[in-house]
């Protein structure tokens, strides 16, 4: 297998999908490759990014970590500028769906990607239980700041 | 089953008349079944075994959806010829024939039962390329029940080949041209030429999923759409040959893909990395109409763990 800084390997890019809405990943967090795919997002009609992990894996240990959640944080931040330049006006989300892990209820989440959340949304969802935590601190819609206090206890 | 026959009794009591004829066969085969629990129910219950039973398909369609195990279904189809097919369309609505069952099929079924296969909408063959013992291919015997299934809607073909004579007599899955919408390739051993024009074939799907395809040597130039693939496509490569074959012929095709689910992340070959490139040229073919896409990409699991080790 080849290692992760490997060069023969170009990332897949996006730019030829104008009416692009939604991006999924079966995986819990994404790697450079899968990083320089959400990078490449210029749809301005782009809504959701979504992270469907393997069933078993336990991928909310992974976003417990202060490396990871800070590089998903200036991803999607780098993303919703680069779109707004581009015209982009939706509200853009960013989403973890998790089968079997329980929402840790002493995971602070608020915490979690601090800056997307001044410019999108996050939530993670439970899929079997239902349990949803939506994490918005401020929507931008049309040039408009409207104050959200929408943080859902689990 | 005495709850969901109470229910039945009941239901049927409401929805019966008292001045319309009595139903003598129907309705003494029902006591005969249901008298041991007749005694405990409701009075108004107990009198339905002396009323009509005859109620619309829709009515008994309904009542028998309250129905959640195979076995009652089974024995509500016995009671009487009007419960035979609300129950047999909720028995026979979705059918997986299987290499275990498939003797059995063959024996209690006919290819010309139009009647029973009518309420099959959903259809799994899953039956291995070569039974041991059999001297046919399994699946020419299969092609025979085809014209019968008019109400098919999804169908999924796994492990088996498909010929390549196919694209000239098309014509063995006419029945269900106009209904079908959902159509899984599964680990089938099929030409190029034969998985356009089957895909083709059907106006209606909207969901095409083509898994660890075995593409075969294709002697024939794959027949011109006659309008653009829409829809979802799922395909799920199991060697990089396989992707780079679908991946070369694919963008020839005219296609208006809105939603398209790459997996794979089992993929083999020497050099799984230029995978990303067939992808590119998938998704590049689709481009313009993708509005959702799905990755599983190859080896992403390996490379996750890497890179968290490097940022955490």
């Amino acid at each position: 297998m080849p290692p992760s800084d490997s060069p023969v390997e170009d990332p897949l890019t996006l730019v030829h999908c104008p009416a692009l809405r939604r991006l999924e990943f079966l995986i819990a967090y994404p790697a450079k490759t899968q990083r320089a795919v959400i990078s490449s997002v210029t749809s301005a009609n782009f809504r959701t990014v979504l992270f469907l992990p393997d069933p078993k894996s336990d991928g909310l240990d992974v976003l417990g970590s202060h490396g990871v959640r800070r590089c998903l944080d200036n991803l999607m931040c780098g993303l919703v500028d680069k779109l707004r330049t581009l015209g982009h006006k939706h509200t853009l989300e960013l989403e973890f769906r998790f089968e079997s892990a329980k929402l840790d209820p002493d995971l602070d989440f608020r915490r979690f990607l601090p800056m997307f959340r001044e410019k999108g949304r996050v939530r993670i969802s439970n899929k079997l239980s239902g349990e949803v935590l939506d994490l918005v601190v401020r929507i931008s819609f049309r040039g408009l700041y409207q104050v959200e206090t929408s943080d859902l206890a689990p | 089953m005495l709850r969901n026959s109470s229910f039945v009794l009941a239901t049927a009591t409401a929805f019966s008349s008292p001045t319309r004829p009595f139903c003598s066969g129907p309705g003494t085969r029902l006591r005969s079944r249901l008298s041991p629990h007749l005694s405990s129910c409701h009075p108004r219950v107990a009198t339905a075994s002396t009323a009509e039973m005859s109620l619309p398909f829709e009515l008994l369609d309904e009542i028998f959806g309250y129905l959640d195990d195979r076995e009652s279904l089974r024995t509500f189809s016995l009671v009487a010829k009007s419960w035979a097919s609300p129950a047999q369309s909720r028995l026979f609505s979705s059918v997986i024939i299987t290499e275990d069952n498939y003797q059995s099929w063959k024996d209690s079924i006919s290819p010309t039962n139009k009647e029973l296969l009518f309420h099959v909408r959903s259809l799994w063959y899953l039956v291995l390329l070569r039974i041991p013992g059999w001297n046919t291919h399994p699946i020419d015997d299969f092609f025979n029940y085809l014209p019968s299934f008019h109400r098919l809607q999804r169908l999924s073909l796994c492990s088996t080949s498909i010929k390549s004579d196919i694209p000239k007599r098309l014509e063995v899955f006419s029945a269900f041209r106009q209904t079908l919408s959902s159509l899984t390739l599964h680990t089938l051993i099929l030409t190029w030429s034969t998985f356009v024009a089957v895909a083709d074939y059907f106006p209606h799907v909207r969901d095409l999923e083509v898994s660890r395809p075995i593409w075969g040597i294709d002697y024939e130039q794959a027949p011109p759409l006659s309008r653009p693939l829409r829809g979802r496509l799922s395909i799920d490569m199991s060697s990089s040959l396989a992707l780079q074959i679908f991946a070369d012929r694919f963008s020839d095709l005219e296609v208006e893909y809105d939603e398209l689910l790459i997996l794979g992340n089992r993929i083999s070959g020497p050099r799984p990395s230029t995978c990303t490139r067939y992808h590119q040229r998938i998704i590049d073919t689709c481009g313009k109409s993708l509005r959702r896409l799905r990755l599983g990409l190859p080896a992403c699991t390996f490379r996750c763990i890497q890179d968290l080790v490097s940022i955490s």
